[in-house]
């Protein structure tokens, strides 16, 4: 008894500071896997709420840059109105034999869209995660995709009742399936933790001819996003010796240092296609 | 000793807050971001014991994580910082190792100070990116992040304690 007394005198720091940075390396490996916690994070309620009413401050710093973007997008979406009701006035209809059934897939939408906002953001970490304000109380699920008016910005990870954690292009662990809008190949996008406007499309074959200033969007193989949003342009390709598979630097279309404003994308039919496959 | 609790105390929040809410959102040249809640420790009493100081230290990091969406990655770097602070105090400063005071600028003179904080930013700071990174692969990248951002925090802790001492 008195030798461990002795012992815990003489070691009791050492054995403090281990039982410390165990627990760290514990957190470390359990809470930075694929599937994280929602309570301790920047979704968790109370670090949600900071931040929501740092954002009520901070917000005001860009509503300059966000007006103008709405103001893009809205136009984008009037183009569109008037292009589906050129569609759906009376001529085209008469002249159109087929009649569309109700639940007809051709008018069937299988994607919807929810708009968030920005409560937090890091662009230079190798892990970089987004929080945003809308939560499963609003319909927010696991996977839906998330884009900007600019084009792709990630994928939602986890969600609390308020707050959904988004997992973006710029994050080492993020994989998203690409298409090369010319030649119509496609790859699988990552981040190589270097810097937050490039990123890199790997997979696709060296034979194929890539333009420098070609654009690329979302294949569509997935759930999450439909096919042909933009993610970006070609910058640099390089064949790589070892596997014969290119290399190619991408600049995204989304500026990831400015974005505040967000578009949730949801897919009805998903879970009867999870189920299928 | 009242008094001193509830200073501290207060402190402790205000350099949490400074942290996660302003200095985090800095992203000087993509990849700098300075971590100036280290002051809380730097300016502890000299006779602070560790037990306890790794205990804030613990506190401290894993609330800058929980924030920073970072899990275990300042608790670990700051766990090992204030195990290694009252070791460095004694190595630089040994006779002052039994004052109740704080360490300034003034007291120990500035160059004794650069060492102080120097030393601690360091190794905090490669503790810190090199976990981040949990690799060795770019181990050049992860050494310029460390390098930078250890300057610019030794810089803006240097400069903050050279407005408290005047």
């Amino acid at each position: 008894m008195e030798n461990l007394l002795q012992f815990f005198k003489r070691f009791g720091l050492f054995l403090q500071f281990l039982l410390l940075e165990t627990i760290a390396i514990v957190l470390l490996v359990y809470f930075n896997g694929y599937q994280r916690s929602v309570f301790m994070s920047s979704a968790g309620l109370v670090t949600g709420v900071v931040y929501q009413g740092m954002d009520a401050v901070g917000g005001y710093f860009h509503l300059r840059d966000v007006n103008e973007k709405l103001s893009q997008e809205n136009a984008e979406l009037k183009n569109e109105i008037a292009r589906l009701q050129a569609l759906s006035s009376p001529s085209v209809v008469q002249m159109d034999s087929i009649a569309y059934a109700t639940g007809d897939s051709v008018l069937y939408q299988p994607f919807y869209y929810l708009s968030a906002h920005i409560i937090q953001n890091s662009i230079n970490r190798q892990q970089n995660y987004i929080t945003l304000d809308r939560g499963a109380n609003d319909g927010v699920q696991q996977d839906m995709g998330v884009v900007s008016p600019q084009g792709v910005v990630g994928i939602v990870k986890s969600v609390s009742s308020h707050y959904a954690m988004v997992m973006p292009i710029i994050n080492v662990q993020s994989h998203i399936s690409c298409r090369l809008d010319a030649s119509n190949n496609f790859g699988s996008l990552v981040w190589d933790a270097v810097d937050y406007r490039y990123a890199t499309l790997q997979e696709v074959p060296g034979h194929v001819k890539v333009e420098i200033g070609e654009t690329v969007s979302t294949s569509g193989f997935s759930s999450i996003f439909p096919s042909g949003i933009p993610v970006g342009k070609v910058v640099d390709v390089q064949l790589m010796t070892e596997n014969q598979f290119l290399d190619i630097k991408v600049e995204l279309s989304v500026d990831f240092a400015k974005i505040s404003q967000v578009n949730l994308i949801g897919f009805k039919g998903k879970y009867e296609l999870m189920t299928l496959q | 000793m009242r008094n001193l609790t509830l200073k501290y105390s207060v402190k402790f929040v205000c350099v949490l807050l400074l942290q996660v809410l302003l200095f985090n959102n800095i992203d000087f040249l993509g990849y700098i971001s300075p971590y100036i809640y280290l002051i809380f420790f730097f300016d502890l009493p000299v006779n602070f014991k560790t037990p306890y100081s790794m205990l804030l230290g613990f506190l401290m990091g894993f609330l800058v994580d929980i924030f920073g969406n970072t899990m275990g990655v300042h608790t670990f770097a700051c766990v090992l910082f204030c195990f290694l602070r009252n070791a460095w105090i004694d190595l630089l400063f040994s006779a002052l190792n039994t004052q109740q005071n704080e360490l300034t600028p003034i007291r120990v003179g500035w160059i004794g100070y650069v060492k102080y904080v120097t030393g601690l930013v360091f190794v905090h700071h490669a503790a810190l990116f090199l976990l981040e990174a949990f690799s060795f692969d770019a181990f050049a990248y992860t050494l310029i992040r460390i390098l930078a951002n250890t300057v610019v925090s030794i810089l803006l802790i240097l400069f903050y304690e050279y407005f408290r001492s005047k």
